[in-house]
C-alpha cells in the first residue's frame, strides 16, 4: 500500500510486517541462537482509540510495546509512530515525547521525592519554560486525581497512586499516545480500577490514544479494538465482542474470557438461549431475564 | 496444631514521627492443613503479618505459638521454624541465582545440612511436584519462561519440606493460564501433602475459587475472617476497604435483586461454576 505522510498520520501507530529478533551470543560474541519475538506483525492504531493487546507471557506483547516507544527497533518491516519512522535515530526522542510509556512496577518509575517534582521531570528535560511546566503539572496531576497529593512523598503512596503519578509525568509531556505495559499487574483491586479509569478518561476527554497491554480480560471489555498475540504473531483481532466470541481461538492461544463472558459461554454450552460474546453484566442479566 | 497469634502487634519505626502500626492487636488461629487466602489493599499489613509467621519480623508486642511453642522463647530455634515454614516472596524468580535449576533448588536443602544424596533426592522430588519439565533440570534458570522460573523458585522452597507454605502474590504478572496452573498446583500440594498453604493475593476470583478460608486485612486489623461465601457476602464493606468481590458474585446478587430466583434464601455465587449451577437449576425448575 502506498503511503504518504498525511494518510499515515491518521494512524498514531502503523506497523507493516514487523519482525523483531533477539540474538543470543556466547562470551566470544558468536550468535548462539536467534529468538523471533515479533514475527511479521501488522498493526494499525487510529488516533483517539483505546486498543488492547493480549497474549500469554512471552508472546511478544512487551517487545511490541518497546518497539512502539523506539526502545527497540524492528529488524524487518517499517513502524511509524505519529508519522515518524522509529528506525531513524533522529526520530527516537520526538517519538518518546509523543508516545509515553507506563511500566508494570510502580516503584521503578518514580524518581523524585515529591509528587509534583516527579511529574515535572519530563517537561523539565524537554526544556519547557517554568511557567508552562507549572501549568502542565497542575493539569496533569488534576487529570489523574493526584493534585491534592502534590506535596506528598511518593513513598507514602499506594501502588495505584504511584502509577497515577507516573501517568501524570507522562501527561505533562503532552503525549498523543500512552502505552500501558501491564500497568495494573501489581496493584490491588482499587488501584487497578483507578488506573484503568484514569486511562479511559484521558482517552475519552482528552483524546489520548491508549495502547493497553494486560492479562486481565475484564479491563478490555470497553476497548475499541483488540490484538491477540501468540508466538510473536497477531493471531486474533477485532472488537472485544468479535475476539471474545471466538472461544475456540481464546482456548487455543491460552487466553481467557472475562468472568461474565465465561459464565454466559458456559450457560450457552448448557443450552441456554443467550447471544454469543456477552460482555457486560447488564447484557447477561437482560438475556437471562428473557429466557426465564 | 498450627499457629496461634496472641494479641500480635508490630510497629514500624516506633517512637518516631514515622511510627506506623502495621499490625494492631491481631489474635487468630491457623490450623494444620488449612488453605488460606490473605487479602487487603496495598499497605493493609498483609506482608508484615506473614513475615511474622516464619520469624522474619519480631512482634513489638504479643506472641505467636507454633505447634504449641512460643516462638519468641529464649530457647526456641527460629532456624527450625524457618525450615518448617517456607516463604515464597513476590517475584521469587528474581532470587534465582545458580547456574542450573538443579543447583538452585538444591541450595536450600544443602543449607539445611543435608548430604549430597538426600539433597539431590529432595530436589528431584520438589521439581517433579511443581511439574517442572525434566529435560530442563540442567538448564540455566535464566533461560526459562516466567512461569517456569516461578515454579523453579517455588521448588526451591518445597525442597526444604516445609509444613507450611506462604506465598506473597504468587501469580503477579502471570498470564491467565499461568495463574490457573499455579493455583491448581498449590491446591494439589495442599491436598496431596497436607501442608498448610497461605496465599497473599489481589485476585478475588482466584481466592474465591481455591481457598477454604479468607482473611481480610485492613489497617493492621483482621476485618473479615471466614469462608469465601461469608467474606464475599460483604461486597459493600469490601469495596470501602479498596477491595472487590468476584464479578460473578456481584452479578448473582443482581439476579437475586431482580427476582430471577424463586428461592428467596439463595446466596450469591463466588465462582463461575457455582453461578452456572444455580442459574441452570432455576431454569430447569421452570421448564
Amino acid at each position: 500500500m502506498s503511503t504518504n505522510a498525511a494518510s499515515n498520520f491518521q494512524n498514531i501507530i502503523s506497523g507493516k510486517q514487523l519482525v523483531c529478533e533477539y540474538f543470543r551470543r556466547d562470551e566470544n560474541g558468536n550468535v548462539e541462537s536467534i529468538d523471533t519475538a515479533i514475527d511479521h506483525v501488522d498493526i494499525e492504531v487510529a488516533r483517539g482509540k483505546f486498543v488492547g493487546i493480549i497474549g500469554h507471557n512471552g508472546c511478544g506483547k512487551s517487545t511490541l510495546a518497546k518497539n512502539i516507544n523506539a526502545l527497540l527497533t524492528p529488524s524487518e518491516g517499517v513502524l511509524t509512530v505519529c508519522g515518524m519512522d522509529t528506525a531513524k535515530e533522529e526520530n527516537r526522542l520526538p517519538i518518546r515525547r509523543r508516545a509515553g510509556m507506563i511500566f508494570q512496577n510502580p516503584d521503578n518509575q518514580i524518581i523524585s521525592s515529591v509528587v509534583e517534582e516527579d511529574a515535572a521531570f519530563g517537561p523539565e528535560n524537554l526544556g519547557v519554560p517554568t511557567d508552562e511546566i507549572r501549568k502542565r503539572v497542575k493539569n496533569a496531576l488534576t487529570s489523574v486525581g493526584m493534585w491534592e497529593k502534590r506535596k506528598a512523598s511518593p513513598n507514602h503512596l499506594s501502588g495505584g497512586q504511584k502509577q497515577r503519578v507516573a501517568i501524570a509525568g507522562v501527561m505533562a509531556m503532552e503525549p498523543e499516545c500512552i502505552i500501558f505495559d501491564e500497568a495494573t499487574a501489581m496493584l490491588d483491586p482499587e488501584g487497578r480500577r483507578d488506573v484503568l479509569s484514569v486511562a479511559q478518561t484521558l482517552n475519552r476527554e482528552r483524546g489520548v490514544t491508549i495502547l493497553w497491554i494486560t492479562h486481565y480480560m475484564e479491563e478490555l471489555v470497553e476497548a475499541d479494538y483488540l490484538y491477540a498475540m501468540d508466538k510473536g504473531k497477531v493471531v486474533m483481532q477485532g472488537t472485544p465482542r468479535e475476539v471474545f466470541a471466538d472461544t475456540e481461538g481464546i482456548r487455543k492461544h491460552h487466553l481467557a474470557l472475562p468472568q461474565i463472558t465465561l459464565l454466559a459461554e458456559k450457560l450457552r454450552e448448557d443450552g441456554v438461549d443467550l447471544p454469543p460474546a456477552v460482555l457486560t453484566e447488564e447484557e447477561l442479566l437482560d438475556g437471562l431475564m428473557k429466557v426465564r | 496444631m498450627g499457629f496461634i497469634l496472641d494479641h500480635l502487634s508490630y510497629t514500624y519505626q516506633p517512637g518516631t514521627a514515622y511510627e506506623v502500626h502495621a499490625i494492631d492487636d491481631i489474635s487468630l488461629k491457623i490450623d494444620d492443613g488449612e488453605f488460606i487466602g490473605l487479602i487487603g489493599h496495598t499497605g493493609s499489613g498483609k506482608s508484615t503479618l506473614v513475615q511474622h509467621l516464619n520469624g522474619l519480623l519480631k512482634a513489638t508486642s504479643g506472641t505467636i505459638y507454633y505447634n504449641g511453642q512460643d516462638i519468641y522463647d529464649k530457647d526456641y530455634s527460629l532456624h527450625d521454624l524457618r525450615m518448617e515454614v517456607g516463604m515464597v516472596f513476590q517475584y521469587p524468580e528474581n532470587q534465582l541465582f545458580e547456574e542450573t535449576v538443579m543447583k538452585d533448588v538444591m541450595f536450600g536443602p544443602k543449607n539445611q545440612g543435608l548430604d549430597e544424596k538426600e539433597a539431590t533426592l529432595r530436589t528431584y522430588d520438589a521439581l517433579r511436584k511443581v511439574h517442572f519439565p525434566e529435560d530442563s533440570f540442567d538448564q540455566s534458570p535464566f533461560a526459562l519462561s516466567g512461569g517456569e522460573q516461578r515454579r523453579a523458585a517455588i521448588a526451591g522452597v518445597l525442597a526444604m519440606k516445609p509444613n507450611t507454605l506462604i506465598l506473597d502474590e504468587p501469580t503477579a504478572g502471570l498470564d491467565p493460564q499461568g495463574r490457573d496452573e499455579l493455583f491448581a498446583l498449590l491446591r494439589e500440594l495442599h491436598d496431596n501433602s497436607g501442608i498448610t498453604v497461605i496465599i497473599v493475593s489481589h485476585s478475588m476470583e482466584d481466592v474465591a475459587e481455591y481457598v477454604g478460608r479468607i482473611l481480610v486485612m485492613n489497617d493492621g486489623h483482621v476485618a473479615f475472617d471466614g469462608t469465601p461465601h461469608e467474606v464475599f457476602s460483604h461486597g459493600k464493606e469490601l469495596s470501602e476497604l479498596s477491595l472487590s468481590v468476584p464479578a460473578v458474585t456481584t452479578f448473582t446478587e443482581h439476579l437475586i435483586g431482580h427476582g430471577f430466583f424463586h428461592d428467596d434464601n439463595i446466596k450469591p455465587a463466588v465462582t463461575v461454576e457455582e453461578a452456572e449451577g444455580r442459574i441452570l437449576a432455576e431454569l430447569g425448575r421452570r421448564s
